[in-house]
């Protein structure tokens, strides 16, 4: 029964469409748009590509223009400039209604006065063709979000996950090219949360439809999507892979929004090809691999970053053999989380670092003690350079 | 636990009295004497032999002599006025409500609002009088018809003009409580409507409408039972023929008390009959609240 959905309700919604359709390979084309409201500008002058058939995610702090973004692409919120363009048609000047898109609100928004199959139905009749077997839609799609059962049951009878499921089931019976979801899984707690995040995914990959994704969790937008876009002040930081945006943070903002807080302050001494080297302001001399090294200058302010994961920690400094880079530092504090521990030390140069050690093994970490010295050490392809101020 | 029964009782006392003395008293007393007969200059009959007063049904002379077709024009004429006067509010109410709710500038409303209210500040009786000026013969309107070369029209002591004082006087009554589900409404709904494809038409049907039933119908309730009982203005400005059920009752209480209670009881009834399904539905409605 859920198969059926797929096949039969989803598929004709791609084979039926103009030869042009599968040709383009954006979803969705944002070029340039912008848009203040009062003195702040909510997203400034933001381009960004999404290709069809991916999940994409925007990422980024609250008030970071993300959910303005996305309500722009629905055409809830018009623009001060540039345009949207879905499908390769600019659908600027479109109201939302006329819109391909459908939106997945935060609250849900389903219609309190309504009952499960009649939200669902909603807007089937604006639909060509929508109206006919529309009972069947209905059920298939509560059958696609696993929620069948309840078509006679009214928003306020249902638990927050179903309200999820339901406002899910009423965007995709409409066969949306583009899916937007607005953090929907804030109002979730945490372990629906982790289950609903496996099944969007899941669904998403079923149905092969472009997902946009708005989230201010990073690990949330880890786990579900191929691409992220991590937005900052209106602007996009960063747009890669997720494992791209996580391994190689591009700007100071992202990689501290990742979890790679451990900036180290260093001075180029030389750029080499692809490897610049530095040395840092705590003493060492260290080589970075950097795809951008032509454009430092020797003597030029820089920074550095290595994630907490990507550092190991010992008693004594690794033999001169080992080509890791290394420095010295004071252990200040210990975290035990079960399944790892963090460490908290700092470096001659006074820089605070953390550190996250899997516990591999019983009374693993227990060599060190507090204000005790220890060595830090790491393979210099995990260190990340990038300038002082964002380029 | 009877000692906690016995305290709500107690806390209750004084809702119960005041409801008791001004309000189910005066009704009982008018109810009572809806079944007895008239006596002579305003009096009222003394029952000379109750069983036969009842087996007769003499008891029921006065409802009896209120059903007579004579008074049918007048009924008539209360009803559709009264089922006008809150179709018009509805329809003009609507949108004012919604132009203040939704609408205007939010440091605005309260202007807005209070520029509804003021007309309580003046006594009815003037305002009604206000109208009469405006609508007579050589009133305002026709002079201001007349300056534009059309000649003077007959709207006074019309049921035309009994309407139009009907619904300026009970206009605020609809506008106030439409005003305040459309302010509560949770606009994302409309939002969530438009990106379902519905466009501006289908969103006020779908969900603006469904989303103020509550308003819509403490509206209607708030005007429809007033208008049903009016007799001002159909007193100043419906003239000798433009009676309401209310004037019948009014005009010469004092004279035929029991048939005019029993008048009122009739009318009473019906306003009873709207508000128990009004009650109906808010408890329905209450009941699906509380499954929140």
């Amino acid at each position: 029964m859920v198969e059926n959905f797929s096949t039969v309700y989803i598929a004709p919604c791609f084979s039926e469409n103009p030869a042009g359709f599968m040709e383009n390979p954006f979803s969705i084309r944002v070029v340039g748009v912008a848009k203040r409201f009062g003195d702040v500008a909510a997203v400034d002058h933001v381009s960004l590509d999404i290709r069809r058939g991916e999940f994409f995610s925007l990422l980024g702090p609250s008030g970071c223009g993300k959910t303005t973004l996305l309500r722009m692409i629905a055409g809830l919120e018009e623009g001060d400039a540039g345009n949207i363009i879905i499908d390769g048609s600019d659908v600027t000047r479109v109201p939302a209604h006329r819109r391909p898109v459908n939106l997945v609100f935060q609250q849900f928004a389903l219609f309190p006065h309504l009952n499960v199959e009649k939200n669902v139905a909603f807007g089937l009749r604006y639909k060509s063709g929508g109206k006919r077997d529309s009972h069947k839609k209905v059920s298939a799609a509560l059958d696609l979000v696993r929620l069948s059962g309840l078509q006679h049951r009214y928003p306020d009878e249902l638990s927050g996950g179903q309200k999820q499921r339901v406002a899910l089931a009423r965007a995709l019976v409409l066969e949306p090219r583009v899916l937007l979801l607005d953090e929907p899984l804030g109002a979730l707690d945490q372990k629906l949360r982790k289950e609903m995040q496996v099944e969007l995914k899941h669904l998403q990959r079923r149905l092969g439809i472009t997902f946009v994704f708005v989230t201010h969790d990073q690990e949330e937008a880890l786990t579900m999507s191929d691409r992220i876009a991590v937005m900052n002040a209106g602007k996009v930081e960063q747009m890669d892979s997720a494992a791209e945006v996580f391994e190689h943070p591009s700007t100071p903002f992202v990689a501290e929004f990742m979890g790679a807080g451990n900036f180290f302050t260093a001075k180029v001494r030389e750029v080499d090809g692809a490897i610049v080297t530095v040395i840092s302001k705590a003493g060492f001399e260290t080589a970075l691999l950097a795809p951008n090294a032509p454009n430092y200058r020797p003597g030029e302010k820089v920074r550095f970053v290595v994630r907490p994961e990507k550092l190991e920690m010992s008693l004594t400094e690794p033999p001169p053999a080992d080509a890791r880079a290394r420095m010295e530092v004071t252990v200040e504090e210990r975290v035990y989380q079960g399944v790892a521990t963090v460490w908290t030390v700092r470096n001659r140069a006074g820089e605070r670092i953390h550190v996250y050690q899997q516990n591999v093994i019983h009374g693993a970490g227990e060599q060190f003690v507090d204000m005790g010295k220890a060595w830090l050490c790491w393979d210099p392809r995990n260190a990340i350079l990038m300038r002082e101020q964002k380029a | 636990m009877k000692n906690g029964a016995l305290r709500t009782w107690l806390q209750l006392l004084p809702t119960w009295l005041v409801l008791g003395i001004f309000f189910l008293a005066p009704m009982a007393i008018m109810l009572g004497i809806s079944f007895r007969e008239k006596g002579p200059a305003g009096t009222i009959k003394p029952i000379d032999d109750m069983k036969q007063y009842i087996t007769k049904g003499t008891f029921l002379n006065n409802y009896r002599e209120s059903l007579d077709p004579s008074y049918a024009g007048v009924y008539w004429r209360s009803l559709w006025l009264a089922v006008a006067t809150t179709a018009l509010c509805l329809l003009i109410g609507y949108p004012v409500a919604y132009y203040i709710a939704i609408v205007a500038n939010p440091m605005r409303k309260n202007l807005l609002l209070a520029m509804v209210a003021i007309p309580f500040w003046t006594s009815f009786l003037i305002r009604m009088g206000a109208w009469k000026l405006i609508l007579e013969t050589q009133g305002v309107l026709n002079t201001m018809l007349g300056a534009v070369g059309i000649a003077p029209l007959d709207m006074l002591y019309t049921p035309g003009a009994v309407l139009t004082g009907l619904v300026y006087g009970e206009l605020p009554f609809m506008i106030l409580p439409l005003y305040a589900s459309l302010e509560k409404m949770d606009r994302t709904l409309l939002e969530a409507a438009a990106d379902l494809g519905a466009g501006a038409t289908s969103r006020f049907f779908r969900v603006t409408v469904p989303q103020t039933m509550s308003g819509i119908i403490a509206g209607i309730v708030l005007v429809l039972i007033p208008a049903a009982g009016q007799f001002v203005v159909s007193d100043i400005l419906g003239g000798a023929k433009g009676a309401l059920v209310g004037n019948i009752i009014q005009e010469g209480f004092q004279r035929n008390k029991p048939l005019k209670s029993a008048i009122a009881f009739e009318l009473t009834a019906v306003v009873g009959l709207m508000l128990a399904v009004y009650g109906l539905y808010l408890h329905r409605r209450r009941r699906k609240e509380a499954a929140l």
